[in-house]
């Protein structure tokens, strides 16, 4: 490894980038622009849903709590019904995504000081959606229920779920620090263009007919592409704190820190896969198949990670970034609790990067 | 007819083999096959038994090349024949699927790295730095080969100059016209002085003027002793190498000196000009004389076993005919005749195989 050679290959990749404004567009604000218009697409704020009431108590207290209910704005009453199946079957036609079952001696139960309990029942084929409203319902109902409550029966109404840190279910401020991982994907696709690119245009053949090594490449490669991201990931962490407004609980340096380790997970990734490719469109349909349609599903995104799926999701980077940037954010964490994603992501980026200098060839065809 | 033809051909393979044995004698050592020469460090390129497969078409096969220091060789064939294949595994960046091949006495199957230092290689097509200035292209290059830095500015310099470059050295490679691309590759394979030129179709469509200039530079690398192993369709540039090598379907058909290969066109050249060429050709299908027949645009190249004896015949043949002609004369055959018709006669061959 020469660091002249090194040195030679650094200047010209930075040449290329900062003259083509496509690329250097590519790799300074398009992620923060990806950013905005993903939080949006994926915000997940709360639709107003239609609910319907199945009350069997028709008691002061259950009329009360569906009186209380009908007031918030993301909840829109639609009616009694009289039978338990005429709930699924509006839900059926989908003329509500919610339902709420009231059980008898509701309103008895809690005058006596017992627990007592409600159903919910939710559309599951809208989940998201749906998800989150029921967590909402049972906060609402928690809330409603706060008089009834004593020493001896700490939760009068029985509730499914439970939110954390986002009491408000915005589903902004846990989506902007996931879509990051998102938004980050964009350098490594540009990298594998530029390795791409550089074999189509057939520079790489006159290349590989001089002294240059395998270390000396792909390191010329990689490290530009590092410096813009990390460029990058600065503006759209501004944009995630400044124009979404998430609370960043953590500390700036460390999410820079974590932010260095999935750029270097995902451009290795990225180097190592488009090292076997020799044209532009199929390295950017290889990085999209690669690290964004799997980032999306798989990493807990917007669905949880399936633990069918799991050991898939945790060799994506983008599972452990999406993680750490909702716990930075978020929950304040630092390193410490963190370290089992970065680890992970120090060694995709470690082994992609030793495994693309040792099958690197200097040939053609 | 076609025993006639046969028979010819006999004869001309026959005169084929002497002229082109004659031809390699007086080249030291072009004869050499390396595995049994001890003595093979006088020979820039040797090659044994080549072959390089892209799944199931065979784009160089056995291929037995032995090329001298210090010449201009000329490798030429039609498309497809396996030149560009040739030249990417003696530059090292395409692995021959057998066959052995040192350069400059490195063997570039096994190790390609050692000849680096010393190669200078110009892929077919334009492979710099577009958005790369010609002067950032060469610098690029000095720095990748290690040009010390004393030298550098100066050296390029003079690549600058003899490139005609000097008042460019500033514009993006991509903006250059396709003359001045070809001498800034050239250049940049010249960066590091290598001993061994590969040039690959360096000079395909280049205007006439540009061609000249690059030959130019090209003699001048001769003459400090560069061996030049170049690839090229235009058979005028052809002639200008000192040995030439004839490859067909991923093999050498033929070698030899220019004027020895002009020789191997089939019998004599009768060249007739005629208003109606098409109605001339199909007409002279049934004229006894003819071994060889090719159209050149306003004119017809006749190739026939005696001149003297076969123009007045073809005279008769086309007056009785009521055709009118311009001119009928003989003509000295051209390489590029001797190419159409090995090349034609090696297809015949195949076909019949």
């Amino acid at each position: 490894m020469s660091i002249r050679r090194l040195w030679a290959i650094l200047r010209k990749e930075f040449r290329h980038i900062l003259r083509d404004r496509r690329i250097l567009f590519m790799v300074t604000v398009s992620p923060a622009i990806m950013l905005m218009a993903f939080a949006y697409v994926f915000s997940f704020d709360l639709n107003p849903t239609r609910m319907a009431v199945f009350d069997q108590d028709r008691s002061p207290h259950s009329r009360q709590l569906v009186l209380a209910l009908s007031q918030d704005r993301n909840l829109i009453p639609a009616g009694e019904v009289a039978r338990y199946p005429d709930l699924r079957r509006e839900m059926q036609a989908g003329r509500i995504k919610l339902g709420l079952v009231i059980p008898p001696g509701f309103g008895a139960d809690l005058a006596a000081g017992r627990q007592t309990q409600v159903q919910v029942l939710g559309d599951g084929s809208d989940a998201i959606n749906t998800s989150t409203q029921m967590a909402l319902l049972a906060r609402r109902i928690d809330e409603w229920s706060q008089p009834f409550r004593s020493r001896a029966l700490p939760q009068p109404v029985e509730l499914q779920a439970e939110t954390l840190y986002n009491p408000d279910i915005k589903g902004r401020w846990s989506m902007v620090p996931a879509l990051l991982a998102i938004a980050m994907i964009l350098p490594s696709m540009s990298v594998a263009l530029a390795l791409a690119r550089e074999k189509e245009l057939g520079s790489f053949e006159s290349l590989a007919a001089t002294p240059v090594q395998a270390p000396e490449y792909i390191l010329g490669k990689l490290a530009p592409y590092m410096v813009f991201g990390v460029i990058s990931a600065g503006l759209a962490i501004a944009v995630a704190v400044l124009w979404f407004r998430v609370p960043m609980r953590g500390r700036y340096l460390d999410l820079m820190g974590f932010t260095l380790l999935y750029l270097w997970a995902t451009l290795g990734i990225s180097i190592f896969v488009s090292s076997f490719i020799t044209n532009q469109s199929t390295a950017l349909r290889a990085v999209l198949l690669l690290f964004l349609v799997p980032s999306f599903f798989l990493t807990g995104l917007i669905i949880p990670i399936d633990e069918q799926a799991r050991l898939v999701a945790y060799s994506l980077p983008a599972t452990h970034y999406v993680a750490i940037n909702r716990a930075v954010f978020l929950k304040g964490l630092s390193w410490g609790p963190l370290g089992f994603h970065a680890f992970l992501l120090l060694a995709m980026g470690l082994l992609s990067t030793v495994l693309t200098v040792l099958s690197f060839r200097k040939r053609v065809g | 007819m076609k025993h006639v033809v046969k028979n010819v051909v006999k004869n001309v393979v026959k005169n084929v083999e002497k002229q082109s044995m004659s031809a390699r004698s007086q080249l030291p050592n072009a004869e050499s096959r390396f595995p049994n020469s001890v003595h093979h460090s006088m020979n820039a390129i040797e090659t044994h038994q080549l072959h390089r497969r892209f799944r199931r078409t065979v784009a160089v096969k056995a291929l037995d090349l032995a090329i001298p220091q210090g010449i201009i060789y000329g490798l030429i064939g039609p498309d497809g024949a396996g030149k560009t294949t040739t030249l990417r595994m003696l530059a090292g960046v395409l692995k021959p699927s057998s066959g052995q091949a040192r350069v400059l006495g490195q063997d570039v199957v096994r190790d390609p790295e050692a000849l680096r230092p010393h190669l200078g290689y110009m892929p077919q097509h334009f492979s710099l730095y577009g958005d790369l200035s010609v002067l950032e292209n060469l610098r690029f290059f000095a720095e990748i080969y290690g040009v010390p830095r004393k030298e550098r500015a100066a050296r390029i310099q003079r690549l600058l100059r003899f490139a005609q470059l000097e008042a460019f050295a500033q514009r993006p490679a991509a903006k250059l016209s396709g003359g001045m691309k070809k001498k800034l590759g050239l250049a940049c394979a010249l960066v590091h002085s290598p001993r061994i030129l590969l040039l690959d179709e360096p000079t395909n469509g280049v205007d006439p003027v540009s061609r000249r200039e690059f030959w130019d530079i090209l003699g001048e690398l001769y003459l400090q002793g560069v061996t030049i192993l170049i690839t090229t369709p235009y058979m005028d540039e052809a002639e200008r190498c000192n040995l030439v090598g004839l490859m067909f379907q991923g093999t050498i058909i033929q070698q030899g000196e220019p004027e020895a290969l002009r020789r191997l066109a089939p019998g004599e050249l009768l060249v007739l000009y005629a208003p109606d060429l098409l109605r001339v050709e199909q007409l002279l299908a049934r004229f006894p004389d003819i071994l060889s027949l090719q159209v050149y645009g306003d004119r017809l190249h006749l190739f026939v076993a005696d001149a003297q004896a076969s123009r007045p015949r073809l005279e008769a043949f086309l007056r009785e005919r009521g055709v009118a002609f311009t001119a009928l004369y003989q003509d000295e055959p051209r390489l590029e005749e001797a190419f159409v018709h090995l090349i034609r006669q090696a297809q015949a061959r195949q076909a019949a195989a």
